[in-house]
């Protein structure tokens, strides 16, 4: 019934936020915020998470909406940031991105960086307009559903997580599955949160949070890509990275017509997701990956440069970082360290977010759905053209360019928490990751399982102590053990084609002996 | 010959200037160059919202720059460590809590830092309440109903928590100690799940933090049995107190306070304890705190020092009984 | 037993080391039951999925053929490692610029091309370019050099 009340009211409350924030001045906070968002955004370590809190102050003293539109830019810029740098040179700057990755920075080697580029920018815009509208029809009932989710739930969520982030993988699905359990090995270390006790730290204190997810992905994609590239020998490099022609800068009418159908699934999977407390963005962009490689109807260009790998998971990712707001914005729940710091930023502008935002302030709560379209939009028109530009910077010649990321990676690295020991661990997380190139294991579904982890582990022991030990909560609990019908299929469809695979590869050879 | 005239000068020109900056560095009043404030947490949590907010009106005033410093890690220890090592001539400063120095003093087993010796405490800023709520299908309008369900189903309820060894989790062991009753510890990772787990029905109860539960007790999603606080919250006046509902003396909260490293000038503690108590003062802060469900509250160093010591005290004996070990 | 697969068996190999090297690290860990799990209950879990999943990667490598392990390139691998460790190491100790040139020139020595005036003009630009961006612009607390 509120969704409807939300549809009839929709129009002239929307007109209400439009005239609250179209203003030539707001116009320019927000071109600002994201033209700031996105220059701190493309440093990786510097995700969103950091950037909006160096960027808050300047918010301090603005007029709330003001304010509020200078935000939503640069959270938008961030996070597009955060693509074109894993477009561009592979690295993550958070687990959302390590999907956009693999295909992604594969465009860019086969020269395809503009098109990789401007799909995900015109993927995540479309995201970002449906879920804003999502968030003004529907937000309080959809933020309903995530209070039924409860420790079973999740559990059972990340186990579909887990195994679904196999399919990441394009090469084998035994190594792909090591590589989730090792992932999920590293996400232990830290303090338990069951019990308080350290595991795995070695006795540092800086390791007593955890590793944190920068360390682990600069190391595993950016450190070692670099290792592996220092390594291909001048030619090789050459061909790589240098001389490669560009292919366009825009998308080819074929490139959008594949496009269309992952742009649309993944808003859709990035919206269901998202307004789940927790590891949304993450768990959309690959799920919309696994979704994609199922339904193309030629899956052998995923893993090197398919171009449905990043519209589908971009949009999924932005669509989820949009729809966060939801139970931020009507729960006061952030999903997120950065949705926390939102939410900071909104009640120092005046906004209380929780059950009664809506009709307390409508002009600021109307105002502020304005403002995150209007930053949508901003970031389109001010990063097409700047795409010519990011590809540019691929034809410096590799050996300026490699210090210069080794520089931003330190930097970025350091500034999360400035400790040496965050230095020390991205060497550690590199020097594997090149042992893992070498030996053809694939470290996406390794970080994936890293951040999902705890998340499962937390769970699992978390059920089982509100259900005073009894394991059928899992299948009991009909959310719950739809998720687990949901993975069971999965593994049976992962399974069957590479058994039968096998099973093939056993008979040539046995024919052939 | 040109050329090296013109080194020449520049050379002397550079000289002299440094020459200049070093008698005015001498001369002039603290301060002469950006501090850095300390917050012993990741961006995001409240405590660095306060300090933000604090800290830019901080330097407003001083008429220098006052630089965040996030060191999180291990429950805000790790920050505080550096702190306490840092050089102490008054531009570095550091946002303490209670549970920087008292909870983490009293809890884990070895630390490098003292929350009493190593620190010049400043003045405390702000101060947030704990608010004993539970999900709204729960057969209690009150704490002492509360504690009649629990009594009579003993080790049935649960509680949510924002983490093994956090203020909420030590308010409701203090309460279960006085009260004698039995309900399970669900710890999860922040105030915000818990309160999400308690809203969903997933926990019955939740000592929880007064800014995370405020909305949703307003709104009915959870419903408001007590306030930790001596005296009852301007926010929530209808809601008693737990010390009036039976256990008196029964007090938790969090305050977070200035504190530099010991050694500091006793001028410059000075001059920073009355800048800092005029801005937690001012009605445009503590409109600023209350938004975050906080309110001011301002004292002295020898105040500071007198209420760390009582803490470190009362939450000992509560990590004690409750059996809490971290390391 | 021939090994028809190096990458396999390595791969395998590494697999079974950190399984075991988990399963050893957390045996002092309380293990609780399936019921009620101790902190040590995952890590031991997993420690013997992974180390069963490195004997199954293991044997296929004596069963498929595959590629010979690629050459490591050992002199990135040392120089870029030294390179962040000094950084790491000098960034609260020396300061930010001292770090810099030790991380920049240490960087660029593990490329093929080395040459000293195009690594000066890079060392100047870098720096002056992220103290712009990152302690002019975004108020990163820094010191440039070891004083405080």
């Amino acid at each position: 019934m509120e969704g409807f009340e939300g549809l009839a009211q929709l129009f002239p409350n929307l007109m209400l936020g439009f005239q609250t924030a179209v203003t030539v001045q707001n116009l320019g906070y927000c071109f600002a915020g994201v033209f700031l968002g996105t220059i701190v955004g493309v440093l990786p370590g510097i995700g969103p998470l950091a950037a909006i809190a160096m960027l808050l102050p300047a918010t301090f003293n603005l007029p709330p909406v003001g304010a509020l539109i200078m935000l939503a830019g640069i959270y938008y810029g961030t996070q597009y940031g955060g693509s074109t740098t894993a477009i561009l040179v592979n690295l993550p700057g958070e687990s959302a991105s390590v999907v956009t990755c693999i295909d992604g920075y594969q465009m860019a080697k086969n020269g395809r960086a503009g098109p990789a580029l401007a799909i995900a920018a015109v993927g995540s815009f479309f995201a970002g307009t449906v879920c804003t509208l999502i968030i003004a029809v529907a937000g309080p009932p959809l933020a309903e559903v995530a209070l039924k989710f409860g420790a079973p739930e999740y559990f059972s969520l990340m186990v579909m997580g887990l195994i679904a982030s196999a399919v990441l993988a394009h090469g084998s699905l035994l190594k792909a599955i090591a590589m989730i359990f090792l992932g999920l090995i590293f996400g232990i270390v830290g303090t338990d949160v069951n019990s308080g006790m350290s595991r795995f730290t070695f006795g540092a204190s800086g390791l007593a949070d955890g590793l944190s997810f920068v360390v682990v992905a600069m190391g595993l994609f950016g450190f070692a890509e670099i290792l592996s590239n220092l390594g291909k020998g001048k030619d090789a490099q050459h061909r790589e990275l240098l001389t490669k022609k560009i292919h366009g800068l825009m998308p080819t009418w074929h490139d959008i017509k594949i496009s269309i159908g992952s742009i649309m699934r993944g808003t859709a999977i990035g919206a269901f997701f998202g307004t789940l407390p927790g590891a949304g963005p993450t768990i959309s962009a690959f799920s919309s990956y696994a979704v994609e490689k199922k339904m193309a109807k030629d899956n052998s260009m995923f893993g090197k440069g398919a171009i449905q790998g990043v519209a589908g998971p971009e949009s999924a990712n932005n669509a989820a970082a949009q729809c966060a707001f939801i139970p931020t914005l009507t729960l006061g729940i952030p999903g997120s360290a950065t949705m926390a710091l939102m939410l900071g930023a909104l009640t120092i502008q005046g906004i209380a977010p929780g059950p009664q935002v809506m009709t307390q302030r409508p002009d600021l709560f109307w105002g502020l759905i304005a403002s995150m379209w209007i930053g949508n939009a901003m970031l389109v028109i001010l990063n097409l053209p700047l795409i010519g530009l990011w590809v540019k910077l691929l034809q410096v010649p590799y050996r300026y360019l490699f210090p210069a990321i080794m520089v931003f990676m330190a930097i970025g690295v350091y500034s999360v928490n400035n400790l040496d020991m965050d230095i020390y661990l991205t060497v550690f997380f590199g020097l594997m990751g090149y042992v893992f190139v070498k030996l053809k294991c694939e470290p996406a579904p390794l970080i994936l399982a890293f951040v999902l982890g705890p998340l499962m582990e937390e769970n699992l022991r978390r059920a089982l102590l509100i259900s005073r030990g009894d394991p059928t909560v899992f299948l009991t609990r009909p959310i719950s053990a739809g998720f687990l019908i949901a993975t069971a299929l999965l593994l049976f469809f992962m399974i069957l084609p590479a058994v039968r695979k096998k099973r093939e590869e056993v008979l040539e050879e046995d024919a052939a002996a | 010959m040109k050329k090296t005239t013109r080194i020449t000068a520049a050379v002397l020109a550079a000289l002299s200037l440094s020459v200049a900056s070093a008698a005015t560095f001498a001369q002039s009043a603290y301060p002469n160059k950006p501090i850095r404030l300390i917050v012993a947490f990741p961006p995001g949590g409240s405590t660095d919202i306060i300090a933000r907010v604090v800290g830019q009106k901080l330097g407003e005033r001083l008429g220098t720059q006052v630089v965040i410093d996030n060191r999180g890690g291990a429950g805000g220890t790790l920050g505080t460590e550096i702190a306490a090592k840092a050089n102490p001539d008054g531009y570095t400063l550091t946002m303490g809590t209670t549970s920087t120095h008292v909870i983490a003093p009293a809890a884990y087993g070895k630390l490098k830092y003292d929350a009493v010796k190593d620190f010049e405490p400043i003045t405390l800023v702000a101060s947030t309440p704990y608010l004993l709520v539970v999900h709204p299908g729960v057969k209690a309008n009150n704490l002492k109903e509360f504690i009649a369900l629990a009594k009579s189903q003993p080790g049935k309820l649960n509680y949510a928590s924002a983490g093994t060894g956090s203020t909420t989790q030590l308010a409701m062991e203090m309460l279960k100690t006085s009260a004698g009753i039995d309900v399970v510890h669900i710890p999860y990772n922040g105030n915000g799940p818990a309160g999400t787990a308690t809203m969903g029905g997933q926990v019955q109860a939740l000592f929880g933090s007064m800014p995370a539960v405020l909305p949703h007790a307003k709104s009915g999603k959870l419903r408001a049995l007590a306030v930790g606080t001596a005296k009852r919250s301007p926010a929530l006046p209808e809601v008693p107190t737990v010390a009036e509902s039976g256990f008196p003396g029964f007090e938790v909260s969090l305050w977070m306070g200035f504190f530099a490293p010991k050694g500091t000038p006793a001028p410059i503690l000075k001059q920073l304890q009355g800048e800092l108590t005029k801005i937690a003062q001012s009605p445009e802060m503590k409109e600023q705190f209350e938004r975050n469900g906080a309110s001011p509250v301002t004292n002295t160093p020898a105040e500071m020092n007198k209420l760390i010591k009582t803490e470190l005290d009362k939450y000992s004996k509560v990590i004690k009984t409750a059996g809490i070990k971290l390391e | 037993m021939k090994i028809k697969s190096q990458e396999d068996f390595w791969s395998g190999m590494m697999f079974i080391g950190f399984g075991l090297l988990a399963m050893f690290i957390s045996r002092d860990y309380p293990f609780g039951s399936a019921m009620r799990m101790g902190p040590g209950y995952f890590p031991i879990v997993l420690g013997g999925m992974l180390i069963l999943f490195g004997v199954i990667v293991t044997l296929t490598a004596f069963k498929f053929e595959g590629p010979a392990i690629e050459p490591f390139a050992w002199r990135p691998m040392i120089f870029l490692s030294v390179a962040f460790a000094i950084f790491g190491w000098g960034m609260d100790r020396l300061g930010f610029v001292p770090s810099m040139i030790a991380l920049i020139v240490l960087c660029a020595a593990a490329g093929r091309e080395f040459k000293w005036v195009e690594v000066i003009i890079m060392t100047i630009v870098l720096i002056v370019g992220s103290w712009a961006l990152f302690i002019y612009g975004l108020d990163l607390p820094y010191p440039l050099y070891w004083e405080r």
